[in-house]
């Protein structure tokens, strides 16, 4: 190990993207999707036994394509006994994919080298399945340290004290407060109703009001990332869809205002929730320090219509958002990673 | 029978003769003037293409004579002007060659220029490929280039955050 040159990796393993950070200049994403050829045939087409990301969403036809996580955990982690079959193969699934996020920081380097790498899990993710991240880390990534991932988030930008971070991911909405300490259960909040469940009522009202339009969950998605905004001064959404196989111009303004709009109630709620119970004299400062991060909080709009809320709610507040809302997590735990001290990974060393 | 012939003989030649001839002259006035309604249509004709012809040269030398004013008055401003300015910017310039010859003559040889463009060349190829690279994968550096940094000094509040997050990391591990 001494030999070795080490990797500092922040890594935030998320439904939609998982997102790698690398003190080697590595910053990428990958869509988390994993691809295997369902035959032989498709075997040879594709030319290899996995495939990831977009490409995998190409092939789709071809492939049988599995997203890893699902309300930012490992799927059928919480139903392992009922389908221990279903657990094992999504496990599977979630190492190929780290597998690969480690690949790709690596890159073509002819050296070996030892990777250390912090891991973002739900703010409110159960021990068993934080457990469950070391365990498909083991082989593949020699230390590794799981943390809460509005943490990271807060880490990364500085800010460790009176602010409340946001982390809008697809499958949870986490919050966490920022007192100074490691924050426990009763600074984080973790929502289930995020990007993936706008995906849902933004294609419920679509299929409600254009019946006869042809859409798939995947061309939802697409849409809404291309065009999400709550704001009533943002362009209109003028999309081509299929009718009866004919491409049709559909104007899809309101119903994606709807489905963006949904989440922001259950987000401003948990920032009351967080505020009201923090001590009475840093209340003022925590409203004031607002951050959203995550691809959640790239919709257009939705800064405003929080700080909206929660001056109706609490009277003031101020939110502001990073920078880099993809890659707030991982560089997070880049920073982490690489602020840790060489005798703290001796200790968490993957044996 | 005597020798006097009956008058009503002649008559008739008379007669016939004179027709004839009536008919000879009014053929040859008609073969006249239709040549003469010939003649003049074609003069007529010949007389407008003339006039057409003489109209476009008029117009034809107003041009040029125009166009040769208006030379001879632009070569004559423009070598006022230039008279005026070439000083001035002559003197601007100078400087400029001036560094330009130093230089060239301690960095470059006689082909100094295609030896920049080259080099310019080659210096965008080099961008466009790495573009390349960066479009397909992301940013990602060669691990050869990777540098051991220092570890960073964190301060005391830091370290205990740290040792925290060790701590809960480490009880994880070791839950059943």
């Amino acid at each position: 190990m001494g030999e070795l040159k080490v990797l500092n990796v922040g890594i935030d393993l998320g439904t939609s993207r998982s997102v790698i950070a690398c003190d080697n200049g590595v910053r990428t994403f990958v869509p988390s999707y994993v691809g295997y050829p369902k035959d032989m045939v498709s075997r040879k087409l594709i030319g290899r036994e996995v495939v990831f990301g977009d490409e995998a969403l190409r092939h789709r036809l071809a492939l049988d394509v599995r997203r890893p996580f699902e309300k930012g955990m490992i799927k059928y982690s919480n139903m392992q006994d009922v389908n221990p079959t279903e657990f094992e193969a999504y496990k599977k699934v979630s190492r190929d994919l780290l597998k690969h996020l480690i690949e790709l920081a690596k890159g073509d380097g002819p050296d070996p080298v030892s990777v250390r790498a912090v891991l973002g899990a739900p703010a409110l993710a159960s021990t068993q399945n934080k457990k469950l991240l070391v365990e498909i880390a083991r082989g593949i990534i020699d230390d590794v340290l799981i943390t809460s991932e509005p943490f990271a988030v807060a880490y990364g930008l500085g800010i460790l004290s009176n602010a409340l971070i946001v982390d809008i991911g697809a499958g949870t909405v986490d919050l966490c407060r920022m007192q100074g300490a490691i924050p426990g259960e009763d600074d984080q909040i973790t929502i289930a109703r995020a990007g993936d469940y706008i995906d849902e009522v933004f294609m419920r009202e679509i299929k409600l009001r254009h019946p006869d339009v042809d859409i798939t969950l995947n061309m939802v998605k697409q849409i809404k990332e291309n065009n999400s905004t709550i704001s009533e001064k943002g362009e209109g959404v003028l999309v081509s869809l299929p009718i009866k196989g004919k491409p049709t111009p559909v104007d899809l303004t309101e119903e994606l205002r709807t489905a963006c709009r949904v989440i922001v109630p259950e987000v401003v709620e948990g920032i009351r929730t967080l505020i009201a119970s923090f001590d009475p004299e840093f209340q003022d400062v925590m409203k004031e320090n607002v951050i959203l991060a995550g691809g959640g909080s790239q919709i257009g709009g939705l800064a405003r219509e929080i700080e909206k809320f929660m001056q109706e709610n609490l009277g003031y507040g101020k939110v502001t958002r990073v920078e880099e809302p993809l890659y707030a997590g991982a560089n997070g735990g880049l920073m982490l990673c690489k602020d840790m001290p060489p005798e703290y990974w001796e200790e968490l060393r993957i044996r | 029978m005597t020798h006097c012939e009956e008058p009503g003989a002649d008559f008739g030649g008379y007669s016939r003769a004179i027709a004839a001839y009536s008919g000879l002259k009014a053929g040859s006035l008609a073969v006249r003037s239709g040549r003469s309604i010939s003649r003049s249509a074609r003069e007529s004709a010949e007389a407008i293409v003339n006039a057409g012809k003489v109209m476009l040269a008029s117009v034809e030398y107003g041009g040029m004579v125009s166009a040769s004013l208006a030379i001879r008055t632009g070569t004559a401003t423009g070598e006022c002007m230039a008279k005026v300015f070439a000083p001035v910017a002559s003197a601007a310039v100078a400087p400029f060659f001036a560094v330009n010859r130093v230089f060239g003559r301690v960095f470059h040889g006689s082909s100094a220029k295609e030896e920049t463009l080259g080099r310019i060349e080659a210096r965008l190829k080099s961008i466009e490929d790495k573009l390349d690279k960066l479009e397909r994968g992301g940013v990602r550096f060669s691990l050869r280039e990777h540098v051991e940094t220092p570890a960073k000094e964190i301060g005391k509040d830091r370290k205990a955050l740290l040792r925290a997050l060790v701590d809960a990391n480490l009880s994880l591990r070791e839950t059943a």
